[in-house]
Protein backbone atom coordinates (compact mmCIF):
# COMPACT_ATOMS: atom_id res chain seq x y z
CA UNK A 1 0.00 0.00 0.00
CA UNK A 2 1.28 3.49 -0.92
CA UNK A 3 0.76 6.20 1.07
CA UNK A 4 -0.23 9.69 -0.01
CA UNK A 5 1.63 12.19 -2.63
CA UNK A 6 1.53 15.95 -2.33
CA UNK A 7 2.66 18.37 -5.38
CA UNK A 8 2.74 21.87 -5.38
CA UNK A 9 -0.29 21.81 -3.38
CA UNK A 10 -1.25 25.60 -2.42
CA UNK A 11 -4.26 27.29 -0.63
CA UNK A 12 -4.92 30.65 0.19
CA UNK A 13 -7.49 32.23 1.84
CA UNK A 14 -7.92 36.21 0.58
CA UNK A 15 -4.14 37.31 1.34
CA UNK A 16 -3.24 34.36 3.69
CA UNK A 17 -1.19 31.86 2.35
CA UNK A 18 -1.93 28.57 3.80
CA UNK A 19 -0.45 26.19 2.25
CA UNK A 20 2.32 27.25 0.08
CA UNK A 21 3.43 24.84 -2.63
CA UNK A 22 3.50 21.72 -0.85
CA UNK A 23 5.22 18.42 -2.37
CA UNK A 24 5.41 15.63 0.39
CA UNK A 25 5.55 11.72 0.55
CA UNK A 26 3.55 10.79 3.49
CA UNK A 27 4.14 7.31 4.28
CA UNK A 28 1.51 4.31 4.63
CA UNK A 29 -0.28 3.38 7.84
CA UNK A 30 -0.64 5.76 10.51
CA UNK A 31 0.38 9.30 10.86
CA UNK A 32 0.11 11.78 13.00
CA UNK A 33 0.40 15.66 11.89
CA UNK A 34 0.77 18.41 14.39
CA UNK A 35 1.51 21.87 14.55
CA UNK A 36 0.52 25.49 15.98
CA UNK A 37 -2.96 26.65 15.57
CA UNK A 38 -4.00 28.02 11.80
CA UNK A 39 -0.75 26.20 10.17
CA UNK A 40 -2.78 24.77 7.93
CA UNK A 41 -3.02 21.37 8.97
CA UNK A 42 -6.65 21.34 8.89
CA UNK A 43 -7.31 23.31 5.49
CA UNK A 44 -4.56 20.31 3.96
CA UNK A 45 -7.09 17.76 5.62
CA UNK A 46 -9.89 19.26 4.14
CA UNK A 47 -8.69 19.54 0.73
CA UNK A 48 -7.44 15.74 0.84
CA UNK A 49 -11.28 15.01 1.96
CA UNK A 50 -12.33 17.12 -0.97
CA UNK A 51 -14.07 19.20 0.88
CA UNK A 52 -11.53 22.40 -0.21
CA UNK A 53 -9.91 22.89 -3.71
CA UNK A 54 -6.78 23.51 -3.57
CA UNK A 55 -5.77 26.98 -5.58
CA UNK A 56 -3.39 24.77 -7.57
CA UNK A 57 -1.31 21.37 -7.10
CA UNK A 58 -2.91 17.68 -6.74
CA UNK A 59 -2.31 15.04 -4.80
CA UNK A 60 -2.24 11.25 -5.20
CA UNK A 61 -2.95 7.62 -3.80
CA UNK A 62 -6.33 8.56 -2.33
CA UNK A 63 -8.40 5.33 -3.64
CA UNK A 64 -12.54 5.92 -2.75
CA UNK A 65 -13.93 8.01 -0.71
CA UNK A 66 -12.21 9.44 2.07
CA UNK A 67 -13.47 9.14 6.00
CA UNK A 68 -12.89 12.70 7.54
CA UNK A 69 -13.63 13.14 11.17
CA UNK A 70 -14.10 17.03 11.85
CA UNK A 71 -12.91 18.38 14.68
CA UNK A 72 -16.76 19.30 16.42
CA UNK A 73 -18.65 16.13 15.98
CA UNK A 74 -21.14 17.37 13.75
CA UNK A 75 -23.92 15.51 14.87
CA UNK A 76 -27.44 15.58 13.27
CA UNK A 77 -29.56 17.02 16.16
CA UNK A 78 -32.69 15.97 15.29
CA UNK A 79 -31.50 12.02 15.63
CA UNK A 80 -30.32 9.74 17.94
CA UNK A 81 -27.06 8.66 18.40
CA UNK A 82 -27.81 5.16 17.13
CA UNK A 83 -28.88 6.78 14.16
CA UNK A 84 -26.75 9.20 13.45
CA UNK A 85 -23.97 6.58 13.31
CA UNK A 86 -25.92 3.67 11.66
CA UNK A 87 -27.22 6.39 8.74
CA UNK A 88 -23.68 6.27 7.22
CA UNK A 89 -23.39 2.33 7.52
CA UNK A 90 -24.79 1.71 3.91
CA UNK A 91 -22.81 3.49 2.05
CA UNK A 92 -21.84 2.30 -1.51
CA UNK A 93 -18.58 3.33 -3.29
CA UNK A 94 -18.77 3.85 -7.05
CA UNK A 95 -15.37 1.32 -6.96
CA UNK A 96 -13.06 3.01 -9.24
CA UNK A 97 -10.07 4.21 -7.78
CA UNK A 98 -9.64 8.16 -6.85
CA UNK A 99 -5.27 7.97 -7.68
CA UNK A 100 -4.99 11.59 -8.60
CA UNK A 101 -6.57 15.05 -8.07
CA UNK A 102 -5.21 16.98 -10.20
CA UNK A 103 -6.48 21.32 -10.08
CA UNK A 104 -5.87 24.32 -12.01
CA UNK A 105 -4.76 27.63 -10.73
CA UNK A 106 -8.35 28.32 -10.00
CA UNK A 107 -8.68 25.25 -8.07
CA UNK A 108 -10.81 23.96 -10.76
CA UNK A 109 -11.00 19.98 -10.73
CA UNK A 110 -8.70 19.21 -13.97
CA UNK A 111 -8.50 15.50 -14.13
CA UNK A 112 -9.71 12.92 -11.93
CA UNK A 113 -8.35 9.29 -11.54
CA UNK A 114 -12.40 8.19 -11.67
CA UNK A 115 -12.94 7.87 -8.17
CA UNK A 116 -16.49 9.50 -7.93
CA UNK A 117 -18.16 10.02 -5.00
CA UNK A 118 -19.61 7.29 -3.26
CA UNK A 119 -23.62 7.46 -2.31
CA UNK A 120 -26.13 5.76 0.23
CA UNK A 121 -27.88 3.18 -1.37
CA UNK A 122 -31.06 3.62 -2.39
CA UNK A 123 -33.60 3.08 0.38
CA UNK A 124 -36.47 0.30 -0.02
CA UNK A 125 -34.18 -2.27 -1.34
CA UNK A 126 -35.36 -4.29 2.09
CA UNK A 127 -34.42 -3.85 5.67
CA UNK A 128 -32.14 -6.20 6.33
CA UNK A 129 -28.86 -3.65 5.37
CA UNK A 130 -30.41 -1.31 7.79
CA UNK A 131 -30.64 -3.80 10.33
CA UNK A 132 -26.97 -4.92 9.56
CA UNK A 133 -25.67 -1.44 10.06
CA UNK A 134 -27.81 -0.60 12.99
CA UNK A 135 -26.00 -3.92 14.86
CA UNK A 136 -22.63 -2.51 13.53
CA UNK A 137 -23.54 0.96 14.93
CA UNK A 138 -24.49 -1.12 18.45
CA UNK A 139 -21.48 -2.80 18.49
CA UNK A 140 -19.15 0.43 17.55
CA UNK A 141 -21.00 2.60 20.20
CA UNK A 142 -20.65 -0.37 23.09
CA UNK A 143 -16.67 -0.40 22.33
CA UNK A 144 -16.87 3.13 23.07
CA UNK A 145 -18.28 2.70 26.63
CA UNK A 146 -21.64 4.13 25.63
CA UNK A 147 -24.77 2.02 27.31
CA UNK A 148 -27.92 0.96 24.71
CA UNK A 149 -29.78 3.86 26.86
CA UNK A 150 -27.32 6.44 25.54
CA UNK A 151 -27.86 5.32 21.81
CA UNK A 152 -31.40 6.54 21.96
CA UNK A 153 -30.66 9.63 23.45
CA UNK A 154 -29.98 12.71 20.68
CA UNK A 155 -27.07 14.54 20.61
CA UNK A 156 -28.46 17.10 22.54
CA UNK A 157 -29.09 15.19 25.62
CA UNK A 158 -25.68 13.60 25.41
CA UNK A 159 -22.32 15.17 27.41
CA UNK A 160 -19.44 16.51 24.76
CA UNK A 161 -17.44 13.84 25.56
CA UNK A 162 -20.44 11.27 24.48
CA UNK A 163 -21.25 12.96 21.19
CA UNK A 164 -17.08 12.52 20.21
CA UNK A 165 -17.40 9.02 20.27
CA UNK A 166 -20.25 8.83 18.58
CA UNK A 167 -18.53 10.89 15.97
CA UNK A 168 -15.97 8.16 16.32
CA UNK A 169 -18.28 5.42 15.85
CA UNK A 170 -19.72 7.24 12.84
CA UNK A 171 -16.73 7.78 11.28
CA UNK A 172 -15.77 3.88 11.61
CA UNK A 173 -18.69 2.92 10.39
CA UNK A 174 -18.22 5.14 7.05
CA UNK A 175 -14.82 4.21 6.56
CA UNK A 176 -15.70 0.17 6.45
CA UNK A 177 -18.59 0.94 4.43
CA UNK A 178 -17.33 2.86 1.98
CA UNK A 179 -13.98 0.87 0.76
CA UNK A 180 -12.02 4.16 0.74
CA UNK A 181 -8.19 3.81 1.66
CA UNK A 182 -7.67 6.73 3.45
CA UNK A 183 -9.02 7.92 6.94
CA UNK A 184 -8.26 11.52 8.19
CA UNK A 185 -9.15 12.57 12.10
CA UNK A 186 -8.97 15.92 13.48
CA UNK A 187 -8.35 16.38 16.85
CA UNK A 188 -10.02 13.03 17.19
CA UNK A 189 -9.53 12.91 21.14
CA UNK A 190 -10.53 15.99 22.11
CA UNK A 191 -12.64 15.95 24.94
CA UNK A 192 -12.57 12.64 26.05
CA UNK A 193 -11.14 11.08 29.26
CA UNK A 194 -8.36 8.41 30.08
CA UNK A 195 -10.65 5.63 29.88
CA UNK A 196 -12.56 6.95 26.65
CA UNK A 197 -9.23 7.73 24.64
CA UNK A 198 -7.66 4.52 25.54
CA UNK A 199 -10.71 2.72 24.12
CA UNK A 200 -11.52 4.85 20.82
CA UNK A 201 -7.69 4.22 20.14
CA UNK A 202 -7.99 0.52 20.71
CA UNK A 203 -11.09 0.80 18.29
CA UNK A 204 -9.68 2.86 15.75
CA UNK A 205 -6.54 0.97 15.55
CA UNK A 206 -8.49 -2.49 15.23
CA UNK A 207 -11.06 -1.48 13.19
CA UNK A 208 -8.93 1.07 10.48
CA UNK A 209 -6.35 -1.97 9.92
CA UNK A 210 -5.22 -1.71 6.22
CA UNK A 211 -5.76 2.04 6.05
CA UNK A 212 -3.93 5.39 5.38
CA UNK A 213 -4.63 7.05 9.09
CA UNK A 214 -3.90 10.82 9.02
CA UNK A 215 -4.46 12.37 12.51
CA UNK A 216 -4.20 16.06 12.86
CA UNK A 217 -3.24 16.71 16.14
CA UNK A 218 -1.96 19.17 19.00
CA UNK A 219 -2.03 16.69 21.68
CA UNK A 220 1.62 14.25 21.18
CA UNK A 221 -0.07 11.64 23.35
CA UNK A 222 -2.35 11.29 20.60
CA UNK A 223 0.73 9.74 18.53
CA UNK A 224 2.06 7.58 21.69
CA UNK A 225 -1.89 5.95 21.77
CA UNK A 226 -1.88 4.99 18.01
CA UNK A 227 1.54 4.38 18.18
CA UNK A 228 2.24 6.48 15.24
CA UNK A 229 4.76 8.48 14.01
CA UNK A 230 4.65 11.90 14.09
CA UNK A 231 5.53 14.93 11.75
CA UNK A 232 5.39 18.45 12.43
CA UNK A 233 3.39 20.74 9.89
CA UNK A 234 6.37 23.09 9.05
CA UNK A 235 8.58 19.44 8.21
CA UNK A 236 6.00 18.51 6.04
CA UNK A 237 5.72 22.14 4.12
CA UNK A 238 9.99 21.19 4.18
CA UNK A 239 9.41 18.34 2.37
CA UNK A 240 11.17 16.10 4.48
CA UNK A 241 8.97 13.06 3.08
CA UNK A 242 10.03 13.72 -0.24
CA UNK B 1 -41.15 19.47 54.44
CA UNK B 2 -40.06 21.81 51.96
CA UNK B 3 -43.37 23.48 50.11
CA UNK B 4 -43.73 25.27 47.23
CA UNK B 5 -43.30 28.73 46.91
CA UNK B 6 -44.69 28.93 43.30
CA UNK B 7 -48.41 29.32 42.90
CA UNK B 8 -50.68 26.66 41.34
CA UNK B 9 -51.08 27.49 37.32
CA UNK B 10 -54.59 26.80 36.20
CA UNK B 11 -55.07 24.58 33.32
CA UNK B 12 -55.24 25.89 30.04
CA UNK B 13 -58.96 25.49 28.87
CA UNK B 14 -59.63 27.21 32.12
CA UNK B 15 -57.04 30.23 31.63
CA UNK B 16 -58.73 30.63 28.25
CA UNK B 17 -62.78 30.40 29.92
CA UNK B 18 -61.95 33.45 32.29
CA UNK B 19 -60.34 34.85 29.39
CA UNK B 20 -63.43 34.68 27.25
CA UNK B 21 -65.86 35.27 30.34
CA UNK B 22 -64.34 38.85 30.68
CA UNK B 23 -64.60 39.80 27.41
CA UNK B 24 -67.99 38.75 26.63
CA UNK B 25 -69.07 40.29 30.39
CA UNK B 26 -67.03 43.69 28.79
CA UNK B 27 -69.32 43.55 25.64
CA UNK B 28 -72.50 42.55 27.14
CA UNK B 29 -71.69 45.83 29.34
CA UNK B 30 -71.11 47.97 26.51
CA UNK B 31 -74.13 46.73 24.56
CA UNK B 32 -76.21 47.71 28.07
CA UNK B 33 -75.00 50.88 27.82
CA UNK B 34 -75.23 51.40 24.30
CA UNK B 35 -78.68 49.92 24.21
CA UNK B 36 -79.30 50.15 20.48
CA UNK B 37 -79.10 46.29 19.05
CA UNK B 38 -78.40 48.29 15.49
CA UNK B 39 -74.93 49.52 16.44
CA UNK B 40 -74.15 46.97 19.02
CA UNK B 41 -76.16 44.04 19.38
CA UNK B 42 -76.03 42.06 23.09
CA UNK B 43 -73.78 38.76 23.12
CA UNK B 44 -77.48 36.70 23.74
CA UNK B 45 -78.51 38.40 20.76
CA UNK B 46 -75.87 37.23 18.66
CA UNK B 47 -75.64 33.48 20.08
CA UNK B 48 -79.92 33.93 19.27
CA UNK B 49 -79.30 34.55 15.67
CA UNK B 50 -76.26 32.47 15.03
CA UNK B 51 -78.43 29.45 16.68
CA UNK B 52 -81.56 30.56 13.97
CA UNK B 53 -79.22 30.61 11.07
CA UNK B 54 -77.51 27.44 11.99
CA UNK B 55 -80.41 25.84 11.60
CA UNK B 56 -80.74 27.23 8.10
CA UNK B 57 -79.55 25.53 5.23
CA UNK B 58 -78.05 28.53 3.75
CA UNK B 59 -75.84 28.82 6.34
CA UNK B 60 -74.41 25.29 6.28
CA UNK B 61 -74.60 25.74 2.23
CA UNK B 62 -72.23 29.62 2.56
CA UNK B 63 -70.02 28.71 5.41
CA UNK B 64 -69.32 25.11 3.44
CA UNK B 65 -68.49 26.74 0.15
CA UNK B 66 -66.49 29.65 1.99
CA UNK B 67 -64.95 26.92 3.50
CA UNK B 68 -64.05 25.38 0.78
CA UNK B 69 -63.15 28.26 -0.81
CA UNK B 70 -60.32 29.27 1.63
CA UNK B 71 -59.21 25.88 1.65
CA UNK B 72 -58.29 25.70 -1.91
CA UNK B 73 -57.05 28.89 -1.74
CA UNK B 74 -54.47 28.09 1.41
CA UNK B 75 -53.34 24.94 -0.02
CA UNK B 76 -52.55 25.68 -3.12
CA UNK B 77 -50.80 28.01 -1.23
CA UNK B 78 -48.37 26.22 0.42
CA UNK B 79 -48.06 24.59 -2.28
CA UNK B 80 -46.74 27.82 -4.34
CA UNK B 81 -45.05 28.73 -1.76
CA UNK B 82 -43.31 25.59 -0.93
CA UNK B 83 -42.28 25.40 -4.95
CA UNK B 84 -40.92 29.18 -4.71
CA UNK B 85 -39.08 28.26 -1.95
CA UNK B 86 -37.32 25.55 -2.64
CA UNK B 87 -36.53 26.60 -6.26
CA UNK B 88 -35.06 30.65 -5.17
CA UNK B 89 -33.35 28.44 -2.46
CA UNK B 90 -31.07 26.65 -4.71
CA UNK B 91 -31.05 29.27 -7.75
CA UNK B 92 -29.96 32.85 -7.35
CA UNK B 93 -30.96 33.74 -10.71
CA UNK B 94 -34.29 32.24 -10.11
CA UNK B 95 -34.44 34.41 -6.82
CA UNK B 96 -33.28 37.37 -8.54
CA UNK B 97 -36.34 36.48 -10.97
CA UNK B 98 -39.35 36.19 -8.69
CA UNK B 99 -38.20 38.25 -5.53
CA UNK B 100 -39.76 41.59 -6.95
CA UNK B 101 -43.06 39.31 -7.64
CA UNK B 102 -42.84 38.26 -4.07
CA UNK B 103 -42.08 42.03 -2.86
CA UNK B 104 -45.45 43.42 -4.74
CA UNK B 105 -47.68 40.69 -3.92
CA UNK B 106 -46.70 41.89 -0.31
CA UNK B 107 -46.76 45.65 -0.74
CA UNK B 108 -50.09 45.60 -3.03
CA UNK B 109 -53.21 46.34 -0.99
CA UNK B 110 -55.91 43.13 -1.03
CA UNK B 111 -58.97 45.29 -2.21
CA UNK B 112 -56.58 46.31 -5.31
CA UNK B 113 -55.85 42.16 -5.76
CA UNK B 114 -59.96 41.75 -5.12
CA UNK B 115 -60.98 44.29 -7.61
CA UNK B 116 -58.29 42.81 -10.70
CA UNK B 117 -59.01 39.43 -10.21
CA UNK B 118 -62.49 40.15 -10.54
CA UNK B 119 -62.06 41.77 -14.04
CA UNK B 120 -59.76 38.50 -14.78
CA UNK B 121 -61.27 35.56 -13.48
CA UNK B 122 -64.99 34.30 -12.26
CA UNK B 123 -66.45 35.80 -9.06
CA UNK B 124 -66.71 32.91 -7.32
CA UNK B 125 -63.07 31.74 -8.18
CA UNK B 126 -61.65 34.93 -6.55
CA UNK B 127 -61.53 34.19 -2.80
CA UNK B 128 -59.68 31.24 -3.71
CA UNK B 129 -57.28 33.28 -5.91
CA UNK B 130 -56.74 35.82 -3.49
CA UNK B 131 -56.20 33.51 -0.34
CA UNK B 132 -53.59 31.74 -2.36
CA UNK B 133 -52.06 34.74 -2.85
CA UNK B 134 -51.69 35.72 0.58
CA UNK B 135 -50.37 32.88 1.72
CA UNK B 136 -47.88 32.04 -0.73
CA UNK B 137 -45.60 34.81 0.50
CA UNK B 138 -45.58 34.16 3.65
CA UNK B 139 -44.43 30.24 3.32
CA UNK B 140 -42.13 31.17 0.47
CA UNK B 141 -40.18 33.90 2.31
CA UNK B 142 -40.32 31.48 5.64
CA UNK B 143 -39.06 28.56 3.64
CA UNK B 144 -36.45 30.06 1.27
CA UNK B 145 -35.03 31.47 4.51
CA UNK B 146 -34.85 28.12 6.79
CA UNK B 147 -33.76 26.34 3.78
CA UNK B 148 -30.83 29.54 3.30
CA UNK B 149 -30.27 29.05 7.26
CA UNK B 150 -29.69 25.13 7.41
CA UNK B 151 -26.06 24.70 9.51
CA UNK B 152 -23.52 24.52 6.49
CA UNK B 153 -21.38 22.60 8.96
CA UNK B 154 -24.00 19.59 9.27
CA UNK B 155 -24.72 19.84 5.76
CA UNK B 156 -21.09 19.39 4.87
CA UNK B 157 -21.10 16.58 7.67
CA UNK B 158 -23.59 14.61 5.17
CA UNK B 159 -21.83 15.30 2.27
CA UNK B 160 -18.51 14.39 3.58
CA UNK B 161 -20.53 10.73 4.58
CA UNK B 162 -21.80 10.45 1.12
CA UNK B 163 -25.82 10.71 2.40
CA UNK B 164 -26.72 11.50 -1.05
CA UNK B 165 -29.67 13.57 -1.68
CA UNK B 166 -32.96 12.37 -0.05
CA UNK B 167 -31.01 11.21 3.46
CA UNK B 168 -29.64 14.80 3.61
CA UNK B 169 -33.62 15.87 3.41
CA UNK B 170 -34.60 13.48 6.03
CA UNK B 171 -31.53 14.07 8.07
CA UNK B 172 -30.31 17.83 7.76
CA UNK B 173 -33.08 19.93 6.05
CA UNK B 174 -36.28 18.49 7.25
CA UNK B 175 -35.65 18.94 10.99
CA UNK B 176 -34.08 22.46 10.14
CA UNK B 177 -36.65 23.85 8.50
CA UNK B 178 -39.81 22.68 10.49
CA UNK B 179 -40.80 24.81 12.99
CA UNK B 180 -40.64 27.38 10.90
CA UNK B 181 -42.83 25.62 8.17
CA UNK B 182 -45.17 24.87 10.57
CA UNK B 183 -45.21 28.59 11.98
CA UNK B 184 -46.02 29.99 8.84
CA UNK B 185 -48.62 27.62 7.84
CA UNK B 186 -49.98 28.45 11.30
CA UNK B 187 -49.97 32.07 10.50
CA UNK B 188 -50.97 32.11 6.69
CA UNK B 189 -54.45 30.26 7.83
CA UNK B 190 -56.03 33.38 9.44
CA UNK B 191 -55.09 35.56 6.87
CA UNK B 192 -56.70 33.16 4.15
CA UNK B 193 -59.27 33.53 6.10
CA UNK B 194 -59.51 37.20 6.42
CA UNK B 195 -58.78 37.65 2.63
CA UNK B 196 -60.70 35.18 1.57
CA UNK B 197 -64.02 36.50 3.23
CA UNK B 198 -63.43 40.02 2.19
CA UNK B 199 -62.86 39.08 -1.43
CA UNK B 200 -66.11 37.43 -1.01
CA UNK B 201 -67.50 40.55 0.69
CA UNK B 202 -66.75 42.61 -2.35
CA UNK B 203 -67.38 39.50 -5.45
CA UNK B 204 -70.77 38.53 -3.83
CA UNK B 205 -70.49 34.38 -5.57
CA UNK B 206 -73.98 33.20 -4.81
CA UNK B 207 -73.26 31.37 -1.43
CA UNK B 208 -70.74 32.25 0.77
CA UNK B 209 -70.06 34.01 4.02
CA UNK B 210 -68.57 37.36 2.59
CA UNK B 211 -71.88 37.87 0.64
CA UNK B 212 -73.94 37.19 3.99
CA UNK B 213 -71.78 39.71 6.01
CA UNK B 214 -72.72 42.25 2.99
CA UNK B 215 -76.27 41.43 2.71
CA UNK B 216 -76.47 41.88 6.93
CA UNK B 217 -74.97 45.55 6.45
CA UNK B 218 -77.28 46.60 3.76
CA UNK B 219 -80.44 45.72 5.60
CA UNK B 220 -78.79 47.19 8.72
CA UNK B 221 -78.92 43.39 10.37
CA UNK B 222 -76.11 43.86 12.39
CA UNK B 223 -77.16 40.86 14.38
CA UNK B 224 -76.77 39.01 12.15
CA UNK B 225 -73.24 40.54 10.92
CA UNK B 226 -72.21 39.67 14.09
CA UNK B 227 -73.27 36.07 13.83
CA UNK B 228 -71.38 35.22 10.48
CA UNK B 229 -68.40 37.16 12.17
CA UNK B 230 -68.51 34.93 14.91
CA UNK B 231 -68.83 32.12 12.08
CA UNK B 232 -65.52 33.04 9.94
CA UNK B 233 -63.79 33.09 13.83
CA UNK B 234 -65.06 29.74 14.82
CA UNK B 235 -64.60 28.40 11.74
CA UNK B 236 -60.82 29.94 11.18
CA UNK B 237 -60.21 29.07 14.53
CA UNK B 238 -61.39 24.91 14.08
CA UNK B 239 -59.21 24.74 11.33
CA UNK B 240 -56.41 26.22 12.84
CA UNK B 241 -56.74 23.61 15.89
CA UNK B 242 -56.57 20.77 13.11
CA UNK B 243 -53.78 21.98 11.14
CA UNK B 244 -52.16 22.54 14.41
CA UNK B 245 -52.20 19.00 15.20
CA UNK B 246 -51.61 17.70 12.58
CA UNK B 247 -48.50 19.40 11.92
CA UNK B 248 -47.39 18.49 15.62
CA UNK B 249 -48.07 15.18 14.28
CA UNK B 250 -46.07 15.26 11.07
CA UNK B 251 -42.83 17.25 13.17
CA UNK B 252 -43.37 15.28 16.27
CA UNK B 253 -39.80 13.79 17.77
CA UNK B 254 -37.97 15.72 14.02
CA UNK B 255 -37.61 18.89 16.05
CA UNK B 256 -33.99 19.26 16.70
CA UNK B 257 -34.68 21.11 20.14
Amino acid sequence: MSGIRLRDLTKSYGSKLVLNHITADLPSGILCLSGSSGCGKTTLARILAGLEKPDCGFFEGITGPVAFLFQEPRLFPAFSALENVSCVGRVRSSGASQPRLRFGRSGRRLSSGGGGPGSIAPSGSGSAPEREAEGEARTLLRRLLLTDEDMDKRPAALSGGMNQRVAIARLLLFASACGGNTVLLDEPFKGLDEISRQAAAELVLERLVGKNLLVITHDRTDASLLGAATLSFEDLARGIFL
Amino acid sequence: MKRSTTKNKLPPFLNILISAVFWTALWAFLAYLVDQELLLPSPAATLKRLIVLAGTSEFRSAAGMTLLRVLVGYLSGILAGTLLAVLTAASRPLNTLFSPLGTIIRATPVASFIILALVWIKASNVPSFISFLMVTPIVWSSLRTAILNTDPALLEAASAYRLGRLRTLRMVYLPAVLPQYAAAMITSLGLAWKSGVAAEVLCHPRLGIGTMLHESQIYLETADLFAWTATVILLSVAMEKCFGLLLKKLTEGRNPS
